[in-house]
């Protein structure tokens, strides 16, 4: 058993304080979502650079190599700065690639590490709140190719990709994990309206609408992605996380800070018996988050996909009740100025009440996990 | 113990409900209903038609310009009104500062005021946290000198809510610096386009404006627009408190909310099934349905309490603590029954339906409903000390 970090993990860990500290501060951050740009070109390039895009994809299709504790680490570093780059339709679109294609994946691969395109994968469905392969989406043969029909929703990243990864059936009903393609989509598609928004914590994302979308016969990237998909979709889990849990941190650091040094009654509000336990049970949440969440990431590079599932799901169902509970004690405890925008508090507790929900919230994983003890995975 | 209502409550509830369908204006009965924030135009406008009716001082007496219902009545009202998508008036006019002037204002002052706020003609905010006084609200430091006939405000106010809509505040100000910290404070009147009152927009964590911070530089106020005698502000303000208790636990819109959310369970799929019929859905809307039945009496026994001539208690704080935690509950529900339909931000360009589209506004706004009105840390504070002998 070790739960110390490599020299390499430490480096990762400071050069994103660094980042963070230098090129991301909160003012900046706010004067950027004051504008329009979904998308900062200089950042992303500086994100590519630092190797962070490459760092889930093997060496063998040009990537970094890392693990997914490594990417657990990016994530949480990201979500301790609040971070709104589109970091993990990286993940989601380049694993599922890599996954299905192998070293096949190197060329579309090299522009996503490079930080020269944004990928985005869109699979998520009005018909289902979580399960990832309840498509609906249709993929009809058609001569030279297919046409696409169906809605998708919260597409990470979508709207600054010039394509989409596209998951629609070809066979079977929603919720087989059989019978799902994976098709490259371009985002001027005839056919296809693309609804772009931000998120709730800033991240560019889009609700899709696919009608008759004629495709080639080639932008069927593979014919059955149901497991794949679904393998993916836990290790982003884990990521988020990951996020989820550097959110956490910061946001339980800010809140002792506060009730430290705001007085009422003549003393620090953190005198009261009653906030120092509040602040105890958000302390524990974190730390119990830690330990789930690491265990998880290190689940996942088990052999056992089963075990794998669990762990994700036991991970994100604990995160996302300690991530609700963190952010809205937070809240609570600055009072007013907790519910100002000029404060970084109310964006954190927005950032964590977007995790709480990506890729299935607690009630979601808790029901997965129950299932997932006897029964194959889903 | 009955808890039947009579032939003739049932009459006046069919009446009040018919009204009500005839005159909320499909625009507002939207918007309150997907809890979209109104215009000032809006809100006034909704305010105006009830004035006309007589109907928006619902809890105020004949005298003064109000209906003079029962308190079974107001109960049976102020359901019909959730139910029909009509907003709670703003409580600043009618449910705070116009009880204070009926039990503490001058004749002048009654007549001057009173009539506007039950005709919905002129809107009030409340002048009361400070940015170091917000718990301890009594450490708070806007000053008033006294210069001839007049008072000479500085300082500020926070958290004003519709401070931009307001014609009036009523405020909390120090009169004395001597006298022990309650004994300085007086309760005021004033205009809000007095010279020297600045007002500056707080957005929201709900990325609206509802809140502000008020700002004043030498503000004169005529010493006549004093409420009680000079320095008696604390008890002036500790008697407001009581009258909002009829709206504090907000039963009428929670079993609204609850109903919209089994509606919208009864609507929409999740993986094929009905939202409604899973266990987990079922179970919540169960539970906080349960929860609501316990508030709902607890709120009777206060109002029957009240009307029975008892002298209105710390129970209030009980009604606060567990309506407040309702309306978040409620709310949070509501964004997870949408899940990715309601992480878009603030954007009608999605494929959500309005339920879920709007289902964060209010999910972020309620995390202030335990923070103002007094913190429910303050108000377990209250429970403990009056009603337990702690402390």
């Amino acid at each position: 058993m070790d739960f110390s970090l490599s020299e390499e993990q430490r480096l990762l860990q400071e050069s994103i304080d660094r980042f963070i500290e230098k090129d991301y501060t909160f003012t900046k951050r706010q004067q950027r979502l004051a504008t329009e740009m979904l998308y900062d070109s200089a950042i992303w390039q500086q994100m590519a650079e630092f190797g962070w895009l490459g760092l889930p994809f093997s060496e063998t299709v040009g990537g970094i190599g890392g693990s997914l504790v490594d990417a657990v680490l990016l994530a949480q570093g990201l979500g301790k700065g609040l971070v709104i780059e589109p970091y993990l339709a990286v993940l989601l679109a380049g694993r599922i690639m890599e996954r299905l294609l192998g070293e096949a994946a190197s060329a579309w691969l090299e522009g996503v590490i490079e930080g020269s395109k944004v990928p985005a994968l869109a699979y998520a469905e009005p018909g289902s709140r979580f399960a990832p392969c309840w498509t609906a989406t249709s993929a009809r043969p058609v001569q030279g190719g297919y046409t696409l029909s169906g809605q998708k929703l919260l597409a990470l990243g979508a709207p600054v990709a010039e394509e989409l990864l596209v998951t629609a059936r070809l066979q079977g009903e929603p919720g087989d994990v059989q019978g799902i393609g994976l098709f490259a989509v371009p985002a001027q598609s005839r056919g296809l309206q693309m609804l772009a928004y931000r998120m709730m914590h800033g991240t560019p994302g889009a609700d899709l609408l696919l009608e008759d979308v004629v495709v080639p016969k080639e932008a069927c990237l593979a014919e059955d992605v149901g497991r794949a998909l679904l393998t993916v979709v836990d290790e982003a889990t884990v990521v988020v996380c990951g996020d989820a849990l550097g959110s956490m941190e910061a946001t339980f650091w800010k809140t002792l800070d506060y009730v430290k040094t705001r007085k009422q009654f003549g003393v620090p509000i953190g005198s009261f018996q009653v906030l120092q336990h509040t602040l105890v049970d958000m302390f524990m949440e974190v730390e119990q988050s830690r330990s789930i969440t690491y265990m998880a990431a290190m689940q996942a590079a088990g052999e056992d996909p089963i075990a794998a599932a669990r762990a994700a799901s036991a991970a994100k169902a604990y995160v996302s009740r300690a991530a609700t509970l963190v952010g809205q004690k937070a809240v609570q405890l600055h009072g007013g100025m907790g519910m100002t925008e000029e404060l970084d508090i109310g964006h954190y507790f927005r950032r964590l009440t977007m995790l709480s929900s990506l890729f299935g919230d607690r009630d979601y994983h808790v029901r997965r996990f129950g299932g997932l003890q006897t029964t194959a995975m889903d | 113990m009955d808890i039947d209502f009579t032939k003739e409550e049932l009459a006046f509830r069919d009446e009040v409900r018919q009204w009500l369908a005839d005159n909320v204006p499909p625009e507002i009965r939207k918007k309150t209903s997907y809890t979209i924030p109104l215009t000032k135009e809006e809100q006034q406008g909704w305010e105006r038609i009830l004035g006309r009716k007589g109907w928006l001082a619902s809890h105020w007496p004949k005298e003064y310009g109000g209906p003079g219902w029962s308190a079974t009545q107001r109960y049976l009202y102020d359901v019909e009104r959730a139910f029909a998508g009509a907003p709670l008036p703003s409580p600043f006019g009618v449910s705070m500062v116009g009880p204070v002037i009926m039990a503490y204002g001058t004749t002048e002052q009654k007549q001057r005021y009173l009539p506007k706020i039950a005709a919905g003609e002129e809107f009030w905010c409340q002048g009361y946290s400070e940015p170091d006084a917000g718990s301890d609200l009594a450490s708070l430091k806007t000053s008033a000198q006294r210069e001839g006939d007049d008072y000479v405000i500085n300082g500020s106010k926070i958290w004003t809510t519709q401070a931009h809509w307001a014609d009036r505040m009523f405020c909390l100000v120090r009169t004395s610096q001597e006298a022990k910290k309650q004994r300085g404070i007086s309760f005021l009147l004033l205009d809000m386009k007095s010279p020297g009152v600045t007002i500056r927009p707080i957005v929201t964590i709900d990325g609206h404006h509802h809140l502000n911070q008020v700002f004043f530089d030498n503000v004169r106020v005529p010493v006549e627009n004093l409420v009680g005698e000079e320095g008696d502000g604390w008890t002036v303000a500790k008697h407001l408190l009581q009258f909002e208790r009829t709206t504090i636990a907000g039963v009428a819109d929670s079993k609204k909310a609850i109903n919209n959310l089994k509606e919208l369970a009864q609507e929409e799929r999740d993986g094929g099934v009905i939202m409604g019929d899973l266990p987990d859905v079922r179970r919540r809307l169960a539970e906080l349905e349960i929860d609501l039945l316990a508030l709902e009496y607890s709120n009777f026994r206060t109002l029957d309490a009240v009307a029975r001539g008892e002298s209105p208690g710390p129970e209030s704080s009980l009604l606060k603590i567990k309506g407040t935690e309702l309306q978040q509950a409620l709310s949070q529900l509501r964004l997870e029954m949408g899940a990715n339909r309601s992480m878009p931000w603030l954007t009608d360009q999605t494929l959500a339906p309005p339920a879920f589209r709007h289902a964060a506004t209010p999910y972020f706004f309620l995390r202030a409903a335990t923070i103002y009105g007094g913190s429910n840390e303050i108000q377990k504070n209250v429970i403990a000390k009056m009603l337990l002998g702690l402390g």
